[in-house]
């Protein structure tokens, strides 16, 4: 990827292979295609797709770097089925992104330090957590920052653009609220299912009641924002009646519980449309309870307004979003903020660095692609043979993990020519689906578009 | 050969089996098991070359008839209670679901396989062959309980309700019935009365309690209505 000044154009990941591995295209999959055309300008093969296909199938694919989504119980298993198959490990924690405090660390399986070999870390914070808290080598931690901000940042950001316009030409002006609550408003009924998924992940220790006291914490920090969000509606609804509202669940979340309750209200749109940073940027106002896109819209240049109902819950200041916009406690105070001018926020985030890297000269896909690479030198060392197309496993997925991941051929090309556009990336690529929603990607040998 | 000059059809199935040749192969484990049904080691690879062969193999079983032979009958009940954890899960789910071709007629495989197919999160495909069982064990309270949990996980819970009255008439102990009964009602919508029997299992106390506590979290419809009044909390 040929970010604004980048003139490098030498091949020297020839022979080398990287995988990408995704759990949720809404989330990680742009990100992913930045890391992507990082590699591809310097002459790598690439496969990106569906984590669980990958997870059957490592026997089976030439040994090379594969980039895992976090470190969770479940990340690790497959880590070491990877390690297993002759491959290198690396991890990127998408559930850190965002989050202030090491309370994350929860997510980290201890046998990560068995079966990782590098750790990708977002900032100083997530790199001290890391290396204190988990006993991590500080040779296995690269402080790189995450690909995801560097689609929020110029030029990249200018792909967002298009769908912007689309967005604010069919629904007209708009404040958008997103939500995330996803404890008490699941996607699979209850707070009891959401509560056993969350021990099978170790996010939570049934055993332990500090952790199960921080579980009913955030449940509580959810229900006062669901609180604060109704709230907030009925005084905007008071103050600027025909101003249109567009909720936007969480993807985790049940959005029916949202439709059913505001079907009598036709100014309130619900939409489940996964283009969330292009609906930031349609929007006038994002109002948001805690949620990363809360972070991501500040450094869109959108405004933001933070709705805190109970500041004294520890989950209110776990979260990077309440660091940047407006803040209110008062939903009504956040209503009325909204029918005034908006409030000056300086655009410094000198105070959000040490929690993630934001470096202005050399973007996190840059920096992830160049760890990955002398990842992959080891691996290209051990390779004993190519891929064994004969021996992939078919993965077929459910329903969730369909509606988490589900990538067309022609989805992923069309990301890949707008990003690359916007990122200034000129090298032909050839696609090959080689199952669904798992795609190899090969640079042609001195092509650039 | 063994020694008492009888081939050794294992052997060679699973030599066969190494060639990927699964068809060859479970013909020969099925004439293992006829001549010694009581090997646990032939059943069990009997079974999972039958699966292999039947539902993954590049020659798919002509007949599926040699798999209802009463000795192969045997070897499929021996093998759902060690169904091998290392085989891929979408494998041991088509298996699974098989059970009614295989075994129409017997209730405990058919409850084998639907608690089977409940660890594989596969409830829509528990909940079908749980059904079946049910019809098979009337009375069976941990199969009905089972089809109750399964239709509730596959959102069908007027079914679950139906389910666990069947099992609470059956013995179902009351601190099962209360927190999953409350379950089953917030579903359907019916909150009020869910809350009570909420109230009921969290007096019994113990993990029951936590649990409940956990389950009461849930948002309510009433909780997403705009312009209401804040009950839970009166500050807001």
């Amino acid at each position: 990827m040929a970010l604004e000044d980048d003139n490098r154009a030498v091949r020297d990941l020839d022979g080398h292979t990287f995988y990408l591995l995704i759990e949720d295209a809404g989330r990680e999959l742009d990100s992913r295609i930045l890391v992507a055309h990082c590699l591809l300008d310097r002459g790598a093969e690439v496969w990106i797709g569906q984590q669980l296909w990958f997870a059957r199938n490592f026997a089976a694919l030439k040994p090379g770097a594969v980039l895992f989504k976090g470190n969770n119980i479940a990340q690790v298993a497959n880590m070491r089925a990877a390690r297993l198959a002759g491959h290198r490990t690396a991890s990127i924690d998408e559930e850190m992104f965002g989050l202030i405090d090491a309370s994350g660390k929860r997510l980290h399986d201890p046998r990560a330090a068995l079966h990782c070999d590098l750790f990708l870390a977002q900032g100083a914070m997530q790199r001290d957590v890391l290396r204190d808290g988990l006993g991590i080598a500080p040779e296995k931690i690269r402080i790189t920052g995450n690909p995801r901000t560097d689609l929020l940042r110029t030029p990249v950001n200018a792909h967002i653009d298009a769908a912007a316009s689309e967005i604010r030409a069919r629904t007209g002006p708009f404040i958008l609220i997103n939500t995330n609550i996803s404890g008490i408003n699941p996607h699979d009924q209850d707070t009891y299912n959401y509560y056993r998924r969350c021990v099978a992940l170790k996010a939570i220790d049934p055993d332990d009641p500090k952790s199960l006291e921080s579980f009913h914490q955030l449940c509580a920090f959810e229900t006062a924002n669901l609180q604060a969000i109704t709230r907030f509606i009925a005084e905007l609804r008071i103050l600027a009646p025909t101003r249109r509202i567009v909720i936007r669940p969480h993807p985790a979340e049940n959005p029916n519980s949202w439709r059913n309750a505001l079907a009598c209200h036709p100014e309130i749109m619900v939409v489940e449309d996964k283009r969330h940073l292009a609906w930031i940027r349609a929007a006038d106002a994002l109002v948001h309870t805690s949620c990363t896109t809360g972070f991501e819209g500040a450094l869109l240049g959108a405004r933001t307004i933070g709705l805190v109902p109970d500041p004294g819950n520890p989950f209110s200041s776990r979260y990077l979003s309440n660091l940047v916009g407006e803040i209110h406690h008062d939903p009504k105070a956040a209503a009325l903020a909204l029918s005034e001018e908006p409030v000056k926020i300086s655009g410094d985030l000198s105070r959000i660095a040490p929690l993630i890297h934001i470096d202005n000269a050399e973007p996190a896909a840059r920096k992830i692609a160049d760890a990955l690479a002398a990842l992959s030198a080891s691996a290209a060392r051990n390779q004993r043979h190519g891929h064994v197309a004969a021996n992939f496993q078919a993965f077929s997925p459910n329903q969730r993990q369909q509606s988490q991941m589900t990538v067309s051929e022609t989805d992923l090309r069309a990301h890949m020519n707008l990003l690359a556009r916007a990122a200034g990336s000129h090298t032909k690529i050839i696609f090959e689906t080689v199952n669904r929603d798992v795609f190899r990607l090969t640079a042609i040998t001195g092509g650039t578009q | 050969m063994r020694s008492n000059q009888h081939p050794d059809w294992h052997a060679m199935a699973v030599a066969e089996a190494r060639r990927n040749e699964p068809v060859r192969a479970f013909e020969l484990i099925r004439r293992e098991i006829l001549f010694d049904p009581t090997s646990a080691r032939a059943t069990c690879d009997g079974f999972s070359l039958a699966a292999r062969a039947g539902f993954e193999g590049a020659g798919k079983l002509a007949n599926w008839s040699v798999c209802t032979h009463p000795v192969f009958l045997a070897a499929w009940r021996h093998r759902l209670d060690r169904i091998d954890l290392t085989t891929a899960p979408e494998t041991r789910r088509s298996a699974l679901r098989r059970v009614s071709i295989l075994s129409p007629d017997r209730g405990s495989d058919l409850a084998a396989a639907g608690q089977a197919l409940i660890g594989l999160s596969d409830h829509s495909g528990a909940a079908k062959v749980l059904g079946w069982a049910s019809l098979l064990l009337r009375s069976d309270v941990s199969t009905l309980f089972a089809l109750a949990q399964s239709r509730f996980h596959s959102r069908d819970p007027a079914g679950g309700l139906a389910a666990l009255d069947r099992a609470s008439a059956c013995g179902l102990p009351r601190e099962q019935d209360c927190f999953w009964r409350a379950r089953l009602l917030m579903a359907t919508g019916r909150h009020n009365e869910a809350d009570r029997l909420l109230d009921e299992a969290e007096r019994l106390g113990g993990d029951l309690a936590q649990r409940c506590r956990i389950l009461r979290h849930t948002a309510r419809p009433a909780d997403f209505e705009i312009a209401v009044a804040n009950e839970r909390n009166p500050n807001l």
